[in-house]
């Protein structure tokens, strides 16, 4: 799946990532959110009729967490069968997922943590990543993420995902956040790796704001966009003709109306790009 | 855990997840590859990571798994020193929970733990008793609790957990006239 492939006047949405404090504002139907993100892991073993419902309503995403799809071996399969249930539900137009290991046969971290940008990396990361496009019957994009740690490999991050594109017939969800928080604090240029990355590969953008502590940028979801976060998001936006884009708030949730506000911005400079 | 013929990842996610392994990866190197008989291209790769930000991250991931935890035991974790970080992060090193309910196994784990080694503290008896609800599978029961929480109060009260027909875990209660003396939320 490719941003670019195909019908040039697709459709583009912004949206907000769907989390329990935001339902009853999402109830309500603003104008300002064009589509929501759900996060599967939020529905495994739960009643399915509200995502059925909220398809009726909005075009959705179904964003996973926990397939670590870069750990070598099987793909859990439970936690497979459980995605594949709540895509079924909400019917997506696409499903995500990161390029990132949370378990592997020894244990469940539990939450993203890096892989290596290599050949052999590469390889797991593309069969994982079409295999779970094939079960769930869904095109697949998948998301850089933020790491303290930055492994070394024989290719760079951008080539990496440059080729993982092509070879798993995927898209990427940049994250823009992860990309100016490991920029800020592994020391390299944001626009020089935007640069190096194939803008035909870019379908979805993720957006919130960062937070500073001890020194270093982190990514706790819960701030609004700064500044120079923006910047950032119309480099991309001049870089790439997106499909999507998220503002992904987890906690310290503003008023609705300044959320709707930051739709509304994000919404104008998805347009006038 | 199994030795030998360990990959790449799976050696980082033991590092990550230990801090004995972080430990011998700094001040043996050798003797702990030879152990998990890591392939020559790994090996220098894992000689190579900088073990600041490894326990950067190692540490990022308690973190990430104590502000899960917080929001299932939050009046728990108000009573502890330093809000429970630093008893957390003592509990969790060597406890990896699996599988999607493992916010909850941590906050259960966690409150297990305090019963038995957090000193003076207990656990607030409502949370501990929801969070066997949640991760359990009855339908529904009854308890009859002491520190039940309810407008900033806390109360005697029987309470009712049950789960709706689509599953959704709820509960209900009736307060008893008088909250516990001292307490407030």
């Amino acid at each position: 799946m490719k941003a670019t492939t195909g019908n040039a006047a697709k459709p583009q949405w912004v949206g907000i990532g769907h989390r329990a404090p935001l339902r009853e504002w999402i109830a309500t139907r603003p104008s300002e959110i064009e589509c929501l993100e759900i996060t599967a892991e939020h529905f495994f073993e739960e009643s399915l009729d509200y995502l059925r419902d909220l398809r009726r309503v909005y075009p959705l995403f179904v964003h996973g967490l926990g397939l670590s799809l870069g750990a070598p071996g099987p793909i859990d399969q439970k936690t497979l069968n459980e995605f594949r249930r709540v895509v079924e539900a909400a019917d997506p137009e696409w499903i995500s997922e990161h390029v990132a290991f949370t378990r592997t046969s020894e244990v469940d971290l539990g939450h993203l943590n890096p892989i290596q940008p290599s050949a052999k990396t590469l390889d797991v990361v593309a069969a994982h990543a079409r295999e779970v496009s094939q079960f769930c019957a869904k095109p697949i994009i998948l998301e850089n993420i933020t790491t303290h740690l930055r492994l070394k490999g024989e290719l760079s991050e951008t080539d990496f995902l440059n080729r993982l594109c092509e070879k798993a017939d995927c898209g990427l969800l940049l994250d823009v956040t992860n990309l100016f928080i490991n920029a800020r604090n592994h020391h390299f240029d944001a626009r020089t790796w935007l640069r190096d990355l194939d803008p035909k590969c870019i379908v979805q953008l993720h957006v919130v704001g960062y937070m500073e502590r001890d020194g270093r940028l982190v990514d706790n979801h819960s701030a609004d966009i700064q500044e120079d976060l923006w910047e950032l998001i119309h480099a991309v936006l001049d870089h790439a003709k997106v499909r999507a884009i998220i503002v992904e708030r987890d906690g310290n949730f503003p008023a609705t109306e300044n959320l709707a506000s930051e739709l509304q911005l994000l919404s104008n400079a998805l347009r006038q790009h | 855990m199994r030795c030998g013929n360990i990959d790449f990842t799976t050696a980082l996610s033991l590092l990550l997840s230990r801090k004995d392994f972080r430990d011998r990866l700094r001040d043996s190197p050798d003797a702990l590859l030879d152990e998990w008989n890591i392939s020559p291209s790994d090996r220098a790769c894992l000689l190579t990571l900088n073990h600041e930000h490894l326990a950067q991250q190692a540490d990022g991931l308690i973190s990430k798994r104590f502000h899960e935890v917080r929001q299932f035991i939050p009046r728990t974790l108000k009573t502890l020193p330093m809000g429970g970080r630093k008893l957390f992060f003592r509990f969790a090193d060597d406890c990896w929970p699996e599988g999607h309910q493992r916010h909850l196994l941590d906050a259960l784990g966690f409150a297990r733990f305090l019963e038995q080694e957090g000193g003076d503290v207990s656990p607030n008896r409502f949370e501990l008793t929801w969070l066997s609800f949640l991760i359990g599978d009855r339908k529904w029961s009854f308890h009859l609790l002491s520190d039940f929480p309810w407008k900033d109060r806390i109360y005697y009260a029987i309470v009712f957990f049950y789960r709706t027909r689509g599953g959704a875990p709820r509960y209900g209660a009736f307060t008893l006239p008088r909250w516990r003396r001292g307490s407030s939320l």
